[in-house]
């Protein structure tokens, strides 16, 4: 097991990560920013390193200022949280260089399982379905033109190195295509450096349902059930469950089947997600595998009691699986809200602030993954995610009451936030009857589910 | 010095350079701070001077002479903080020690970051007042190394 930890992230995963170091008695130093200073992580830390400004680029995305402030406090291993380095094949090759451990997948596996579009034709070969779309990255605008007139319209153009829906466009003739490819090269050379585009026909009422994997490095593989991740606005999930009320048996079991087959085939390790629409017929199809722990992995941790960043800890420490699939359980239904410091009365615009009142639910199966306390100020700089509330119930419809009262619970004064919109979808039929497609709050505008002002 | 530049400059000593005067000495721990321009000489002392006791570092050089005059004020001095620009190990550059005179830009040290050196330059002209970190010690981003004081009109 490693000797020291340096959690290079920030905000409530920082803080997620700490807690199952000291679980597992492991230190664990938290590299932070300058804004980041009197962050709760850094608070809660016996040991912190500042490794930079605000600007990401230079603190969190800083891949020689990490690995230093790990070397330099003693670390053995670095866990990079999600986004910021989580997938990046060139940081964990620059950590096993330093003689640190990258907890993720090893370099070569995240450099195989890179490229989306690789990914999509590796897995197919191994038995996953995947949606029509354009042969590769496509190459420039006429290309693209012509792939997608094969394909038909509407497709949804995707950049092979992206993530989180940054860089990702719907585009419904050719003529969105000529004004959108280049907008969206643009973006995705901005967010990742890479402007390679693919792009796949865009099913129009899809459910987002995904499959959480664990594997270890010698070849031992489980899944912990699918996650259901309808519930978005502009690609940005908001409220994440499982098992997924929009599936029922033998499909679910044969896209979790599929799913550990087929990565398990193609040497992944780790944990990970595969990522498949859902379409009205119930037929599934695959679109991407993400190479690192998710924000809403909470919601399977509750569903199976397995400590899904332990895992990742352990495997990468090179221990074997202690779980085989027959030992896993998936019991009860859990719901995760992802609660933001953005206004659902003014367009989810971001809010920043400092928090003078708070008061977060607790009770039998309700669980808060935050970094909040009285008196911190939001900084301007990084993603507005406040805190996720999980709640567990032996069925959807008691999970569901659960939430109802662990959301009235909550209390967030000093900054605006979409707890709102939670409140209202919560009641709204679409939400309870689980018939809420990914394209739902898009088409007919978040406002809708939102209560009245408080 | 006319009288009435005289007059203007002893109430301004009274009004902010005393009190600046008195927060530094304290700050610092000295025993008196002196400052001179041209034939107006401001001096704070503490009241009682504790003699340094065994192990209480003394680093700090004795309070400077020397004061650059600058037309039209009275000087006062400011300690410039000189920060780590990266993760890493700090090195002084060679015979950088407290009283050593520095301009804007020169060389303080550097900060090895994975063996590429990060140079550390003083933002100021000055004199060198306190070493605050170690030859060789880990330091992180932002962390104080030296202090440079640094005469500015006032």
């Amino acid at each position: 097991m490693f000797a020291k930890v340096l959690i290079g992230n920030r905000g409530e995963i920082a803080v997620r990560i700490l807690r199952t170091c000291r679980e597992l008695g492991i230190p664990a130093v938290v590299a932070f920013s300058e804004p980041d200073r009197e962050s709760m992580a850094v608070r809660m830390a016996d040991e912190a390193i500042c490794i930079g400004p605000a600007e990401a680029r230079r603190s969190y995305l800083n891949q020689p200022a990490l690995i230093s402030a790990a070397l330099i406090t003693g670390c053995d291993a670095i866990h990079p949280g999600y986004g910021f380095l989580s997938e990046d094949a060139s940081f964990a090759e620059a950590c096993a260089v330093h003689g640190l451990t990258f907890i993720g997948p090893r370099a070569a596996v995240i450099e195989r399982f890179a490229s989306k579009y690789a990914v999509r034709r590796m897995l197919a070969a191994n038995g996953l379905p995947t949606v029509p779309g354009s042969r590769g990255i496509v190459a420039d605008l006429s290309d693209a033109l012509a792939q997608a007139e094969e394909a038909g319209y509407p497709v949804l153009l995707k950049p092979s190195a992206g993530g989180g829906g940054r860089g990702m466009r719907l585009v419904r003739s050719p003529r969105e295509m000529e004004t959108s490819l280049p907008l969206a090269r643009s973006e995705a050379r901005a967010a990742f450096g890479d402007d390679s585009m693919y792009f796949e026909r865009w099913i129009e009422e899809n459910r987002h349902v995904e499959v959480q994997v664990v594997i270890d490095g010698h070849g031992n593989g489980i899944h912990l059930g699918e996650r259901d991740c309808s519930v978005q606005r502009r690609h940005q999930k908001i409220i994440e469950e499982a098992p997924s009320p929009a599936m029922a048996e033998p499909a679910r079991e044969r896209l979790r089947d599929l799913a550990i087959r087929s990565v398990l085939a193609a040497g992944y390790e780790n944990v990970g997600t595969l990522e498949f629409l859902l379409d009205p017929e119930g037929d599934f199809y695959f679109i991407e595998i993400n190479c690192r722990i998710q924000v809403e992995h909470p919601v399977t941790e509750m569903l199976t009691g397995v400590d899904l960043i332990a895992e990742q800890i352990r495997i990468a420490a090179g221990e074997h699986l202690r779980l085989t699939q027959e030992q896993v359980a998936l019991r009860g239904h859990a719901i995760e809200f992802r609660i933001t410091a953005e206004d659902p009365h003014d367009n989810f615009s971001p809010q920043t602030g400092i928090i003078t009142e708070l008061q977060l639910p607790a009770g039998p199966n309700v669980r808060v993954d935050t970094h909040l306390y009285v008196g911190y100020e939001i900084p301007p700089f990084y993603d507005s995610l406040l805190a996720k509330l999980i709640v567990w119930g032996e069925t959807r419809a008691e999970a569901l009451g659960r939430a109802r009262g662990a959301l009235d619970e909550c209390h967030v004064e000093g900054v605006k936030t979409n707890l709102p919109f939670h409140r209202g979808i919560i009641d709204n039929a679409a939400f309870v009857n689980a018939e809420v497609s990914t394209n739902l709050l898009d088409r007919v505008g978040p406002a809708a589910f939102v209560g009245e002002p408080a | 010095m006319n009288d009435q530049s005289s007059a203007e400059a002893i109430a301004r000593a009274a009004a902010d350079l005393v009190p600046a005067l008195t927060e530094r000495l304290n700050r610092l721990g000295l025993g008196e701070i002196e400052i001179r321009h041209g034939d107006l000489r401001v001096r704070v002392a503490a009241a009682d001077q504790p003699a340094p006791g065994p192990g209480v570092e003394v680093s700090v050089a004795r309070p400077v002479v020397g004061v650059t005059p600058s037309p039209g004020g009275a000087a006062v001095r400011h300690l410039e903080p000189v920060t780590s620009p990266a993760v890493g190990h700090f090195v002084y550059a060679d015979g950088l020690g407290p009283g050593l005179a520095v301009s804007a830009g020169d060389e303080i040290g550097f900060v090895e970051m994975l063996g590429v050196r990060h140079e550390v330059r003083s933002t100021s002209d000055g004199v060198v007042r306190h070493l605050v970190a170690e030859s060789g010690e880990p330091v992180e981003y932002g962390q104080l190394l030296v202090e440079v004081d640094r005469a500015v009109s006032g």
